[in-house]
């Protein structure tokens, strides 16, 4: 599983609202994986990167 | 080389029919509003865009068969192919994931095997007759291809 800001559903224009939901998710105890965060900078310029 | 401003990455498409076009902007500007959308109707334009731009790509999407463009009195253009483009990928290094969409299965594995040999990372999606197959597969394997493609934060230093 991936977790991305690129839906309608986590469309985040920074690191940290990203970061959030993968720690409630994580407590929710589903498990994220390492590299699974990945973060589209919402200027489209710079390019996507995985965030943890 | 001085870059007065900076230019958004691009999702790059070779599609020459018509109702596909309409659909798959619709999917793109909904699913990747942050990231221009670039489409061609001949292999000839689209390489010459990517010469001009190597580094804009965030995914290429490339259909094979493309049909003759009719110009003024009967004369057409031959449009070329999804081949041709493909073609001149495998002589770039790779920097974007490529999608293709088409149902002419020989020409598709002839251009798999050129991309995956030259390095690029290749998904396919097998057209359907009418265009839902872009509302569900195509752009599935699109987004999959963007995600997936996404560089390790270890090369990104620059982001903190």
């Amino acid at each position: 599983m991936d977790l991305t800001n690129l839906s309608g559903t986590f469309l985040f224009d920074d690191e940290s609202g990203l970061r959030e939901v993968a720690k409630v998710i994580r407590q929710a105890g589903i498990p994220v994986m390492t590299g699974a965060v990945r973060f589209f900078p919402v200027d489209g310029i710079t390019r996507p990167y995985i965030l943890e | 080389m001085i870059q007065n401003f900076a230019q958004r990455l691009q999702i790059v498409v070779l599609e020459d029919n018509s109702e596909r076009r309409e659909a798959m902007m619709d999917c793109l500007r909904d699913r990747f509003a942050r990231y221009d959308i670039v489409l061609f109707a001949t292999a000839v334009e689209m390489i010459d865009h990517l010469r001009r731009h190597p580094d804009l790509p965030l995914v290429i999407a490339l259909d094979h068969d493309l049909d003759l463009v009719p110009i003024a009195g009967k004369r057409v253009i031959d449009p070329g192919t999804g081949r041709d483009v493909a073609d001149y990928l495998a002589s770039q290094s790779p920097n974007c994931p490529v999608v293709i969409h088409s149902s002419n299965v020989p020409a598709v594995t002839g251009m798999i095997q050129t991309l995956e040999e030259s390095g690029w990372s290749v998904s396919r999606v097998i057209p359907d007759a009418d265009t839902r197959w872009i509302r569900q597969a195509w752009i599935t394997a699109i987004r999959n291809a963007i995600v997936s493609a996404v560089a390790p934060a270890t090369v990104h230093s620059d982001h903190s």
